[in-house]
Order: structure tokens, then C-alpha cells, then sequence
């Protein structure tokens, strides 16, 4: 099969999302998903097309039983889900992020212009896409930018010792001080903190870049940069 | 292009995943009724389609954060987490299938219900699909219905169909076809 050709490629997809791509040909087609955006667009546009039986389906209430031991499976060793939203969780612009960074241009970083005095706020979030224009980190701060929570969409993948290292701009505007390393595994979490007092005072740019951390710690950023990031004011929800 | 489900769900979604179990039970509350007909519309034992459903929620717990509001609706996207795993339990049990009820009985199932909410753009697209599935011939629409419901081959099919293989194949290719053609032109 030949996978360059947009007319077979758009028949194999329309067989995965049928339903009727069985056994090694389906398997094979998920792995060249991984590996081919255009396949991805084919099989994203046929399951718009053929899912709109889905909601053709009547809406049938589920027993009960199904959330309790929902709830059971997923969340027995913790509290209820009663607690107040921490700062980092405020993240009502996800969806606005998500199509905003989409259309980024591919720059090493883009400064968000901000008014030196700007006043004490609910926080940032910036969207970190690759060049392939993937998200890869959803980066939030505090607004005192002592505390950053980031989160991998995406895993990435990098040479023994190297790691991806988030900075931020100094307050003189010229240089940049070291936040932490980010998460490399779709899904993890990774909390990075300043000491009280040696944070900026104001929000200028995150940076991401490649580090060699067998060498220690970065004075500043040395590779050269392989992200773009989208930066914005994190508005109360 | 999709119109955006309300956008509840995609929030919920959004929320999701950064861990908030609260919007977790809020999803479940709104999305589980549609999301359990189907997987009842597939599997057809209440038994069975609980636990998929239960399957298809701690996916799209884990899964959250692979979802994107600028490429699919919510529903679309929860839908097809549903689908795949309920038809991976037909498959699990195609040893020992349940008898096979005739398609016919089960053809109400596409007329009878609004879906929930449905903006006015929605439901113009949804008239243009049934609009573009009543231009495809009878038998050709019902292959395609079996096979995207039940995730049957193309051989199983044509034993349910009692037709030629090369004459169930044919119907699936330009079904396929002339709805995409038919849909581009709407």
C-alpha cells in the first residue's frame, strides 16, 4: 500500500473509522497515524462525517452503579470532591489557549507586552507548542510567580542527559533565570517553585530550552530554542 | 467544520485535565445518558454496555488532555472513545456471539430521538447527512450502519448480509463516497 497517495490513504480511513480495517492492516494504519498529520486530518474528517450517527442514538439513562464504582476505581484513596480550585486549576481560557497557539507563528518566543505596572492578578498560563506546532506544555503561575505548575500534552522525546529547562525573563529584560525542567511524559505534572523574594516582580516571557543538565546547572539558556510559547493573563473564572 | 458542542462539555473536558473531579461527575451527569445508548446500541445487554461505559469514562478521565476544541466536538470526541470500546467487547465475545437480531429491528433507533441540545446549525448538518444517507441505496446504507455499529469485516458482513463479499465490498466503498461527496456539496 502506498501511503503517499492522498486517495488510498483517504479509502484506509474511511475504513478505520467504519469499522471494517481489522487485525494487522488496522494496527498498522494506528501506527502511521503517529506518524503522519495528513492521515490524522482523513481519519478526523471521516469521524465527523460517521459519527453524526452517534447522536442519532437515543439518550439512555445509565444505572447508577456505573459512577459509584467509577468513583470507586478512580478516586478511592482521596477526598471528597469538595475543596475550593487552587489558582492553578483556573484555567477557563484552555480551549481559547488551545486555538490561539494553534495559529501561532514559529518564533522562539512571543513577549506579551505588558504595562510595567500592571497590577497583581489571578495568574498566567502559557501554551508551549513545538515546531510541529503540537502543544506540548500547558505552564501556569502564581500571580506572586513564585509557584508554576506545568503539565505535558504531549511526550516528548530527547538524548540521554538533555531535558527541556522553562525560564523567565529577568526583570531587567535582558536576562533570564531558571524555573525548572519540564515533564517529558504526556500526562505528568511537574510543580516548580522560587524561593519567596527571588522571583521577578513582574511578567515579562517564559522561554523554553534544550539543557544538558549532566553538566549541572544552567546559568542561562544555552541550546538553541525549539518552542514557541503563547502567553497570557489567566483571568478569573 | 463542527459547530462547538455548548461549551460545557468542552470545559468540563478542559478541566478534566488538570485532575478536577468535579467537573469529572458534572461530565459523567451530562454526557452518560447519550454516551450509554450508544454503547447499548452496540452491544445490546445493559450489563455489558455498563461496564464499557465505565471503561469509556476512566479513558476520557486519563485521556482529557489529548482533547482539542479546535479539531473535534466534545461529543465526538467522547463518542468515538465509546464506540471503540464497545466494539472491542463485541469482538472479545465473537467466540460465542449473542444471535443476531435482524438490522431491521433496530432501524427506529436512527429516527426516533433528537439528540440533546442540538444548536440549529447542528441539526442542519444532521439534515444534511440523513439527507445524504437517504440518497444511498437500502442495502447499501444498512451495510454501512452494521458495520459501523457492530465493527464487523467485510467477510462477517457479507455472512450477516447473506451477499457476495466482492458485492458488500463494493457498497461500502461508494457509500462511503458518495456521502463524503454528497455532504461536501450541502
Amino acid at each position: 500500500m502506498r501511503y503517499d497517495n492522498p486517495e488510498l490513504t483517504d479509502r484506509l480511513a474511511s475504513e478505520y473509522v467504519l469499522g471494517t480495517l481489522h487485525g494487522a492492516a488496522r494496527r498498522r494504519f494506528e501506527g502511521l497515524l503517529q506518524a503522519h498529520p495528513r492521515l490524522r486530518t482523513q481519519v478526523r474528517d471521516w469521524e465527523s462525517r460517521l459519527n453524526r450517527w452517534v447522536d442519532d442514538v437515543p439518550p439512555v439513562a445509565p444505572p447508577p452503579a456505573v459512577w459509584n464504582e467509577l468513583e470507586a476505581r478512580l478516586f478511592a484513596d482521596q477526598q471528597p470532591a469538595t475543596r475550593s480550585m487552587p489558582w492553578y486549576e483556573r484555567l477557563g481560557l484552555w480551549r481559547g489557549l488551545s486555538l490561539a497557539s494553534s495559529a501561532l507563528a514559529l518564533v522562539l518566543a512571543v513577549l506579551l507586552v505588558m504595562d510595567p505596572g500592571y497590577p497583581p492578578g489571578p495568574g498566567y498560563v502559557a501554551m508551549v507548542s513545538n515546531r510541529a506546532q503540537e502543544d506540548v506544555w500547558v505552564v501556569s503561575a502564581s500571580p506572586d510567580l513564585e509557584h508554576f505548575v506545568a503539565k505535558n500534552l504531549h511526550t516528548i522525546h530527547l538524548p540521554a542527559g538533555k531535558r527541556c529547562y522553562l525560564w523567565l525573563k529577568a526583570d531587567d529584560g535582558e536576562n533570564y533565570i531558571p524555573v525548572g525542567a519540564l515533564p517529558e511524559n504526556r500526562g505528568e505534572i511537574e510543580t516548580l517553585e522560587y524561593p519567596p523574594g527571588m522571583s521577578p516582580r513582574r511578567m515579562q516571557e517564559f522561554m523554553v530550552s534544550v539543557e544538558d543538565l549532566s553538566r549541572g546547572m544552567p546559568e542561562r539558556p544555552g541550546t538553541p530554542e525549539d518552542f514557541s510559547v503563547a502567553l497570557m493573563p489567566l483571568t478569573a473564572i | 467544520m463542527n459547530s462547538p458542542d455548548p461549551p460545557e462539555l468542552e470545559d468540563l473536558l478542559a478541566r478534566c485535565a488538570l485532575g478536577d473531579r468535579r467537573a469529572f461527575e458534572n461530565l459523567y451527569r451530562r454526557a452518560s445518558p447519550q454516551l450509554f445508548g450508544l454503547a447499548l446500541r452496540i452491544v445490546r445487554q445493559q450489563e455489558l454496555a455498563s461496564e464499557v461505559l465505565q471503561e469509556a469514562f476512566v479513558k476520557i478521565w486519563q485521556r482529557a488532555g489529548d482533547f482539542r476544541a479546535d479539531k473535534a466536538r466534545a461529543s465526538t470526541w467522547m463518542g468515538t472513545i465509546v464506540r471503540n470500546q464497545a466494539i472491542d467487547q463485541v469482538r472479545r465475545r465473537s467466540a460465542n456471539p449473542v444471535s443476531a437480531e435482524p438490522v431491521e429491528d433496530y432501524h427506529w433507533l436512527a429516527d426516533e430521538a433528537d439528540g440533546p441540545q442540538e444548536t440549529v446549525a447542528q441539526a442542519q448538518r444532521d439534515q444534511a447527512l440523513h439527507r445524504c444517507l437517504d440518497e444511498l441505496e437500502g442495502e447499501q446504507q444498512t451495510a454501512m450502519r452494521i458495520a459501523y455499529f457492530e465493527g464487523l469485516t467485510h467477510e462477517e458482513l457479507a455472512v450477516r448480509m447473506d451477499r457476495p463479499l466482492g458485492t458488500v465490498k463494493s457498497w461500502l466503498r461508494r457509500g462511503l463516497q458518495r456521502l463524503k461527496n454528497c455532504l461536501e456539496r450541502t
